[in-house]
């Protein structure tokens, strides 16, 4: 199982505006927390939904194979 | 008010009246190529909301940009007129060029060249700067994730829908609004870069005090210019829009200005000025993204990344150039 690209853009999204911590003006820190932290969620969410629906796809793919002789 | 004054102060409202003529097409695109308003009445609508947004917000934008970028003791009337004049080359060379580029970013790096090439580089105000430098990569971020998490919502909401033409009926006229909140957006943030600049001119001239707030004719001008740009430019691309502009579906145009329109009205009133263009595109690209990421054109994209980091540098190497012709000729 393999992740696509769109997961793992927001996840490197989420680590650049986590990076920008270091650089932001400390009364703007809370832009870095909610952008890297709403990148992050979504990461997650995404990577969640695509291996649920490989598995499925691969549960169904099992399936089938296993129709005709079952 | 001495004539230098006036000359400087008609230089900075016309870069503010080619900024509103530039990004018309940014709060107008969508209502038209939907359309939800005629092209006559969607120009009208933006460049009204332009013009409104001096009620709305405060001046911190403003403050940002006249004492926050270099040390306002420093300002001379020809430090600001090559720092003008070194965003408006730019930005004639970039629309030259094809490049999507934020005027926003050149005003900044002019007045920074300008500064520098007449007083060095302890001019510079290391924390406005850093503030301006940070918001460059974050506020497209920020138009992205909430472009994006709009659209997720919206499909939430209502995939079960089944009349479809009362749905998009309900997203057109959504579309009024999300086009109006960033045109009001558009019109306090960039609208303000030019108010910074005439106050820090106001002040070189001892005409008000360093710590004084953007006289009220300042706004009004300043917002007038923005306006009176977006009625031309709006014409202009209205001329063009018919076929050139792809189709769009009016959740898409919904979502993408609303998501601007947040991060302009936050950027706002937190006084950092930011890319209205950048802006716009991070939540057009956000809402795109929800099909599949090759759904974005990721080549224009690139374009706007590269615009990103050539901007400063280059704004700033012009206003620099016209800042040392300036010191041989005075």
């Amino acid at each position: 199982m393999r992740l696509s690209r769109r997961p793992l853009f927001f996840a490197a999204m989420s680590l650049i505006c986590f990076f920008m911590l270091t650089v932001t003006p400390a009364e703007l820190h809370g832009v870095n927390y909610f952008t890297g932290g709403l990148a992050a969620f979504w990461a997650v969410v995404l990577g969640i939904e695509e291996l649920a629906s490989q598995r499925a796809a691969k549960r169904r793919k099992a399936k089938d194979e296993a129709g005709p002789t079952a | 008010m001495s004539i230098a004054v006036v000359v400087i102060v008609v230089i900075a409202l016309c870069f503010d009246f080619i900024n509103g003529f530039h990004d018309a097409a940014n709060s107008i695109a969508t209502i038209v190529s939907t359309r939800v308003l005629s092209p006559k009445l969607a120009v009208a609508w933006a460049a009204f909301f332009n013009f409104i947004a001096f009620l709305v917000f405060g001046t911190a934008v403003a403050a940002t940009i006249a004492k926050d970028v270099v040390q306002p003791e420093v300002f001379t009337n020809a430090i600001i007129f090559s720092g003008l004049m070194g965003a408006i080359v730019w930005d004639l060379i970039t629309w030259w060029l094809g490049l999507p580029t934020s005027s926003s970013h050149a005003l900044v790096g002019g007045m920074a060249g300008a500064a520098v090439a007449a007083a060095g580089w302890e001019s510079l105000i290391g924390s406005g700067f850093q503030k301006i430098a940070v918001f460059i990569v974050l506020s497209p971020i920020l138009g992205f994730l909430l472009g994006f998490t709009f659209m997720v919502i919206t499909y939430w909401v209502f995939h079960r829908a089944r009349r479809v033409d009362r749905l998009n009926k309900g997203f057109r006229r959504g579309q009024l609004v999300s086009a109006a909140a960033f045109s009001l957006g558009h019109g306090a943030n960039d609208a303000q870069k030019t108010m910074g600049v005439i106050l820090a001119l106001l002040i070189a001239n001892g005409m008000v005090s360093a710590d004084a707030e953007v006289p009220l004719w300042v706004v009004l001008a300043a917002h007038t210019a923005i306006g009176l740009g977006t009625m031309v430019g709006g014409w202009r691309i209205v001329h063009t829009m018919g076929s050139k502009i792809t189709r769009l579906q009016p959740v898409n145009g919904m979502a993408a200005e609303s998501a601007a329109a947040i991060t302009l009205f936050f950027t706002s009133f937190a006084g950092i000025p930011v890319s209205t263009t950048h802006t716009i595109t991070g939540a057009i690209v956000g809402t795109g993204t929800t099909q599949r990421l090759s759904a974005v054109r990721w080549g224009i994209a690139g374009k706007v990344v590269w615009a990103w980091v050539i901007t400063i540098p280059a704004a700033f190497a012009v206003a620099w150039i016209f800042q040392e012709i300036m010191q041989v000729f005075l």
